[in-house]
This record gives structure tokens, sequence and C-alpha cells, in this order.
């Protein structure tokens, strides 16, 4: 077990290995003022950090070589998407497809950037991401030593996904592994997004963190499908940043497993009027996973919507937050904001805490957020068995039932069919829906 | 009337209840030590085992530190100006007839009548000024029904063995920095024993007056409802117009054994400050009821339309199998008003039920919080909740805030939880109008059926006050 400020000070050592010719550095500083997180931390009131401080993780950076094969498995059949897999937190070239985009200057890693890229990057680095409030972003941003920027050009509709797959390769020893994105869409532009966490074989030394800012300049439409199906035994911190201007349109569609700690930050800003927002999601946990997800919208200005809508799936010894918080700030008249959270809580041993919240400072609004924990419908069930599905196989549909609504809405059908399948291998150690799966 | 105007005419509204009475009075000087404490529990003369509670709840208090997790912003209280004790010099009224007929005359305007023949029908009333209890009123009826009501001094004098076995079982002295000062301090408050079987025979009601400058008003509340029991009773609250920030600090305790059912109504109405936000009552209330037995019923019905701060969160402990919690809350905060509140249901035995109904209206420059938690523990199977929380914002200047805290650790149980918030709607707005009904009165009927649901919850009497309350704040108020 390491002591908080052991870890931190560690992590402060780092700081000399980001890129020179990164601006600002504000995060080293937001750093170094931040306390790690602790039990009375309202943000992380539920998910104790200890996992992360069992093992020392920070001693090393991850490697970067992956069995081929078993990679190759566990990509998505995109055909026409551009694919850029890193390892660990590092590019894969031979994994990768994505010469043209790379060549039209959309997709350039940071240690490849021209001047023009680097000022882009220094321009929008951080600024949809507020270092001082999201301290594990901070400390991503740190001793930031390579990312990846994705340029989507002014009025041009981007043909084919950017399919971006994190992959995690056992480590011998504990060790670290950081990634990070920035999305700027320029004024109309187009695109589509796939991010694909995965891994190849066990997980247990490993550290994942995580960032990825999106800029939607005004009028940019994006389209984000964010899978999180790694292997259980991953420390996994993820923050995920988008900044809104004026008439954008954003939409999420995400599905994402338990590990023994991940932790999703979602945050959304309006910094112009008229931009809607939409996140659908489901998150499923089993075993002793552990999964944490924080969603933040900061509606700033008047006439924007957002739509947020997350299920929850949490079974065994399982635990599971989430808190939605909308943020209607003064004067942001005309805002019409709906969040809910639908969860299925199928164990004794399991827990889950929810806590959608509301802040409101304007009077022309329309909110609501509702949450709901139950189990599978009885009526439901007996439906079933009057029409001879035995109770175990009856469960076993009602559980998938709940779930795929969420899956079905996800715009891709190779995304579809990798969900499936690991949906499939998700439930084929949970006891109840064994009959179904166990074949 | 433009929409300004009907604003400010809401804002600037009056407060009926801001006269001062002048009594001579007994006021200890201001700040707080041991020798206070020692001095306030000899006044009433308790025995030793009182005073080391206080002490051992002081001691406690000492070590803790001012809560500052809420989401408000005040001004520190200053602990050591405030006097603990202050009571009218025509101190230990055998009867009606030795009080103080300016104190008489007070609760009368406040529409309090304590004389025999002005008394309230079917309600029996206990009168707390500054410190201390003044009357009570049928206490010969409720005697005769083995019904104890009488204040929480006089029941430590006569009744030790049900003070000793209740007194911080549901509040622990050492539960927060409020209820710590306390159960230091507290001076009086009532208390109330519903014997076995015994269904009280009238309403119960304590009004809280505060009169004195620079004073504190601790009071304590302890209800007991023994087996198969029930009783229903109301609390009302007034202070006088001031600038300086009176500090209210509350404990309520209610234990309901087997079968037992207790109905606790509040309309509070302390002085909420002027249109700048100047002086006012800090309301920091713990309020917890215990549903210790089978089948006991607990339910808090509040009315908040006073204070400049309020922080209370009426909570029940459901440990009784089959037990059910009730929550219902209208909170109306205006001007720079800040109110914090909701409530806690935990859930401990089987098959317990709690519903929490919670109605916010903000206006003015002021902000309403709704904060709940409903944990369901791991034995508490066939556990159910309904939450519902609205907010109402008239006004832009005003905040509407929603922070449920939803704990479940039982997967044989139910929980919904469901806000809202909006304005009132241009479109009800237009069928009353169309309807022949002026902006004014249909905004009045609309946020009254937005309350209804509470509404009817509370007793009678409080119904038709509280409908007035908040008829009267909301005159010429058009969202």
């Amino acid at each position: 077990m390491i002591s908080p400020n052991d870890w931190k000070q560690q992590a402060l050592n780092q700081q000399h290995t980001r890129l020179p010719w990164l601006h600002n550095a504000a995060s080293q500083s937001a750093f170094a003022a931040a306390e790690l997180p602790t039990r009375k931390t309202e943000r992380w009131k539920y998910s104790p950090i200890t996992a992360l401080l069992q093992q020392d993780y920070l001693a090393r950076s991850a490697s970067a070589t992956a069995d081929e094969t078993c990679a190759r498995a566990r990509l998505a059949d995109l055909s026409n998407a551009s694919r850029i897999v890193l390892v660990n937190g590092v590019l894969n070239r031979a994994l990768s497809d994505f010469s043209d985009l790379e060549n039209q200057g959309v997709i350039t890693l940071f240690s490849m950037s021209n001047p023009e890229q680097r000022e882009l990057v220094n321009q929008h680095l951080g600024t949809a991401c507020n270092h001082s409030q999201h301290l594990f972003a901070a400390f991503n941003d740190s001793m930031l030593n390579e990312g990846l920027l994705i340029h989507a050009p002014a009025m041009q509709k981007l043909a084919q996904p950017v399919y971006l797959v994190y992959l995690g390769a056992p480590q011998a020893e504990p060790a670290l592994a950081q990634s990070r994105v920035l999305l700027v869409a320029e004024p109309g532009a187009e695109l589509q997004l796939v991010e694909h966490f995965d891994s190849c074989g066990s997980q247990a030394n490993l550290f994942h963190n995580h960032v990825t800012e999106i800029v939607l300049q005004p009028n940019a439409r994006l389209r984000h499908i964010r899978v999180q199906v790694e292997d259980e035994a991953l420390v996994h911190i993820n923050g995920l940043h988008i900044q809104q201007a004026r008439d954008t349109h954003y939409e999420q569609h995400g599905i994402a497993f338990g590990s023994q700690l991940k932790r999703n930050d979602v945050n959304v800003t309006f910094t112009g009027e008229n931009a809607h927002c939409e996140i659908n999601g489901v998150f499923l946990s089993k075993h002793r996973q552990h999964i944490d997800n924080h969603l933040n919208l900061e509606h700033a200005k008047p006439h924007c919507t957002s739509n947020t809508s997350f299920k929850g799936f949490v079974t065994d010894e399982s635990r599971a937050v989430f808190n939605g918080r909308i943020h209607i700030h003064k004067d942001a008249q005309k805002t019409e904001a709906h969040l809910n959270n639908k969860n299925l809580l199928l164990s004794k041993k399991a827990e889950l805490n929810t806590k959608p919240e509301l802040e409101i400072y304007a009077d022309d609004v329309k909110c609501s957020h509702g949450a709901s924990i139950g189990q599978l419908d009885e009526k439901s069930l007996f439906y079933f068995q009057s029409r001879g599905i035995d109770k175990a196989s009856a469960e076993a549909m009602l559980c998938l039932g709940f779930v795929n609504e969420k899956v079905e809405q996800i715009p891709s059908p190779a995304i579809q069919q990798l969900v499936a399948d690991r949906l499939a291998a998700f439930f084929n150690d949970v006891d109840k829906l064994k009959s179904l799966w166990g074949m | 009337m433009s929409k300004g105007n009907e604003i400010d005419d809401l804002i600037s509204r009056e407060y009926e209840a801001g006269f001062v009475t002048q009594v001579e009075s007994d006021t200890l000087p201001p700040g707080l030590n041991e020798d206070v404490i020692r001095i306030i529990s000899g006044k009433k003369n308790e025995p030793e085992w009182m005073l080391e509670w206080r002490l051992q709840a002081y001691r406690q208090w000492q070590q803790m530190e001012i809560p500052q997790w809420a989401h408000m912003k005040h001004p520190e209280v200053d602990f050591n100006s405030i006097s603990y004790y202050s009571s009218p010099k025509k101190n230990g009224p055998k009867s009606l007839d030795e009080v103080d007929p300016e104190i008489l005359a007070t609760f009368e305007k406040l529409g309090i009548p304590l004389h025999e023949r002005g008394k309230l029908a079917g309600v029996a009333v206990d009168a707390v000024f500054d410190s201390v209890s003044i009357a009570t009123t049928y206490k010969e009826e409720l005697a005769k029904a083995g019904v104890i009501f009488c204040p929480i001094s006089e029941a430590i004098q006569n009744h030790p063995e049900l003070i000793q076995k209740y007194l911080g079982s549901v509040v622990p002295q050492k539960d927060n920095f409020y209820a710590a000062l306390n159960s230091a301090v507290f001076s009086d408050g009532s208390f109330v024993y519903i014997p076995k079987n015994t269904r009280c025979p009238m309403e119960l009601s304590t009004y809280f007056r505060i009169n004195e400058l620079n004073t504190g008003q601790f009071e304590r509340t302890l209800i007991v409802a023994d087996e198969g029991s029930y009783v229903s009773y109301l609390e009302g609250c007034t202070a006088p117009m001031r600038d300086e920030n009176q500090l209210h600090a509350a404990v309520v305790e209610l234990v309901a054994l087997g079968d037992a059912q207790i109905k606790y109504s509040t309309v509070q109405n302390w002085y909420p400050g002027d249109a700048e936000g100047k002086g006012g009552i800090y309301n920091f209330v713990t309020k917890r009821g215990l549903c210790a037995g089978a089948n006991s019923k607990i339910s808090w019905t509040q009315v908040e339309t006073g204070s400049a701060i309020t922080w209370k969160y009426p909570s029940v402990v459901l440990r009784g199998d089959n037990s059910v919690g009730e929550f219902y809350s209208v909170a109306l905060t205006n001007n720079f008003q800040k109110a914090d509140t909701g409530t806690k249901m935990i859930h401990l035995g089987k098959n317990t039920r709690s519903t929490i109904v919670s109605k916010g209206i903000s206006a003015g420059r002021s902000e309403n919080v709704y904060r709940g938690l409903v944990r369901i523990s791991p034995r508490a199977d066939g556990a159910r909740n309904y939450t519902q929380c609205d907010s109402l914002l008239i006004g832009d200047k005003c905040g509407a805030h929603t922070f449920p805290y939803i704990e479940n650790r039982n997967s044989d149980s139910i929980l919904e939880h469901e806000a809202t918030t909006s304005k009132v709607s241009d479109d009800q707005l237009f069928l009353c109008r169309q309807r022949g009904i002026d902006e004014e009165k249909a905004v009045s009927m609309i946020v009254n059926g937005f309350c209804k649901e509470v509404f009817k919850e509370l007793p009678m009497e409080f119904a038709v006050e509280a409908g007035k309350l908040l008829e009267v704040s909301l005159e010429g108020a058009v969202g």
C-alpha cells in the first residue's frame, strides 16, 4: 500500500517528461495543489481509490507490445473506418490503418505535429477540461509526452468514422498507461468518433489514465460511440470533456463494464446558444467490480437542450455509482434538460448509489431528473413462464432486454455486433443468466 | 401591472408577526462556558444526571467543527455573542391568571389564545416564549387519558425515568454540531408521552416565540408514542423583525414503538429578514424520528416560509419491520432567504416503506434546496421508496436545486425518484385568464395546486393557515 502523499510525490517527479513545446502548464500547479480524494471528498464519496494505491503503478510506464493475433481478434469490423490502435497508450502502426487521414493532417500524433498543429494544440488543450477540478486529468496533463490530435476541417463531413482502439496488454509488473486525445471540430465540421477500450489478457498490473477533450466549434456535429469492455482487473480512470459552441450537436452512445476500479467522468459545457447534447449509456458490473459514472452538464448559455439517459445493471458483489448533475447557470433561459437513470439491482450483496442533481439559477427552464432502482418485473416473469419458458431463461431474457434497449441505439451495426459478443461473455458467468449463454 | 412591478410587490410583502413585546426579562449575559450550562441547569432545578448529560454534550461540542458543506454562505455565527437563556421576569406562573398579560396578549395577537374561553377548540397548546414554556392548555383533559404533555423541564422533574430512557436515543448528543450545542444548552420545549393503546384525544401543539434581542432559542422536543398509540402534533413559530440574525437550533426526537403512529406538522414562519436580506432567523434544526417497533409510522409535514436560513432534514429511521415513514414539505423562499431542507429515510427493517413529496418555490433572490437521502440497508428486504421533488421558480434571480442521495444495498427493494423544475407556465396562465381569472389569482391558484399534495396532509387548522401564508407571500407574483 502506497500512501497518498508518496503517490503524489512520485507523480510530481515525472512532470519533467511533459512535451517542451506545450504551453499552458497550469495542470502542473493544479495537480501539485490538489489532494488525492478520500471518502470525505464529495465527488469520490462512494469510490475509494485504495485499488490505485495498492500497487506501485507509477514505478514504470507500461510496455507497448501486444500479441497481434489477440489484438486483431478484439477489433470491430469497421471496414471503412480510419483505425488508430494504441497499445497501453502507445501507437501501434502495424495494427493501425489511418494513413489517409494522417496525410490530410486530420489525425496527428503530438510528437509528429507541425508548427501549425502545435499551435492548435496549445490553443485548445485544457480548455474543455478544468484541471483544477479534475485531479487525474491534471495528472495526465502534467506529464503529457504524447497525444493524439484529431482536427476536423471546417465545413467538411468526414465520410469514414475515426476508430480509436485503446488496447491493454498484460504487464509483468505494475505499470502506468496514459493516453490523451484532443478533438477539435472546426465550424460546420461533421464526424463520427468511436472509442473502444479493450484488453488482451489480464490487466492486473495496469493503471490506465485517459482523457479525451472535445472542442466543437459553431455548427459542428459529432457522433460519439464509447465502448469500455476491458478486463476486470484493470484500474481505469477516464475523463471525457466536451465543449459545445453555438448550434453544435453532440450525440453519445456508450457501454461500460466494471473493473477493479473504473471511474468515468463526462463533463459537457455549453459555451454558445442553441446547442444540443444527447448522452445514452449503460453500465454493467458483476463479481467484485466497481464502476463510478460522474456526469456533469454545465448549461452556461440560453436555448440549449440536453437529454441524458443511463441504465445500470448491477449484480454479484459489485458496486456501482451514478452521479448526474445538471447545472443551469444564471441567464441560461429557455434551457431544456432532462436526465434519467434506471437500474437493475440483482444481488443481495451488490450496492448501488445514485444521485441525480439539479442546480438551477434561471427561471424559464424545463428540467427534470429521475432515478429508479428495482428488480426484474414479477409480472413479466410470470408472462414468460405462462408461455412455457423456464424461469432462468426468462430472467436472462429480461436482463438482456433491459441492457439491449441502449445497445440497439448504437448507430453502427459493427459495434452493435462487437457489444453483443462481449455482453454474451459478460453474462456467461453471471449465475442467473448462465442458462441462456452457457451453451 | 407589469411583470417587474408584480415581482417587486411580492418581494415587499410584510411580515405580520414582526412586533416586539415589552416585558422585563431575566437574560443571561452573552457567552458560553460550563458555568453558563450550570446556571441554566440550576435555574431549572435539574437533577445531577441531567447536568452531567449537558456537560458531556458541551465537551463534545467543543471538539466539533462548524459544518461547511451546505449549499449556502452566511456570516459565521459568533457563539459567544449569543445569550443562552432568557425568560420573562415573572417566571413560574402556577396558572394562566399569573402569566404576564403582555405575553398573553402577544400570543393572542399571533392567533394563539391561551385563555380558557378563547382556547383553540380541540388543540392543546404549549406556548414557549424565548427560553421558557409559558402555559400549557387542556392539561386536565389530557391527564384523564393518561397523556403527558408538559414542558420538558417539568418532565425532567416529574418523569425522570422516561427522559433518561429516551432523551438522546434518536439524536445523540454528538450527532452534529448544532445538536450538540442544543444538548448542552437547551432550555425548554415540549415533552409528550402517549400511553399504550391510546389515541390522543386532541391535537397537541407547541408555539415558539423568540422575543428577546441577541438570544438564541434552543428548544428540545421529545415525543414518545407507546405501543398502539396515536398522536398528532403541531408546531408553529414566529419572531420579531430585527436587523441582527438570531440563532434557533432545536432538536426534535420522535419515538414510535410497535403499531404506534406519530404525525408531526410544522408551519415555520420565523422572521425571514428584510428585502435587503438583513436580519432574520438562522434555523438550524435537527429533527429525527425512530420507528422502533413493527408496524409503526412517523409522518412529517412541514410548511417552511420563514427564516433567513433554514437548514433541516426531518428524518425517519425505519427500524421496525413494516414501518412507514413519510415526508411532505412545502418550502417557500423569497428575497435573500435560503432554505436547505429535505429528509433522510433510513430503511433498516423488512418491508419498510417511505414516501417523500417535496415542493419548493423560490422567488426574489432566494435559494431553495432539496437535499435528501434514501438508504436501504442489506437486511431491509421488500423496502419501498417513492420520492418526488418539484420546484417552481418565480423570477430569474432565484435558484432551485435538488440533491438526492440514493444508496441501495438490497436487491429486494424498489426505489423511485423524480424531480422537475419549471416556472409557472404561460399556457396555464393563459388558460386561466381565458376563463376570466385575473393573473394574480391565477398564479395563486397554480401555486396552491402545486402544493396541494402536501397541504392535504396538514391538520385542518394548519392547512388553512398555510394556504393563507402562501397567498400573502405570492400576492402579485407573476412568473
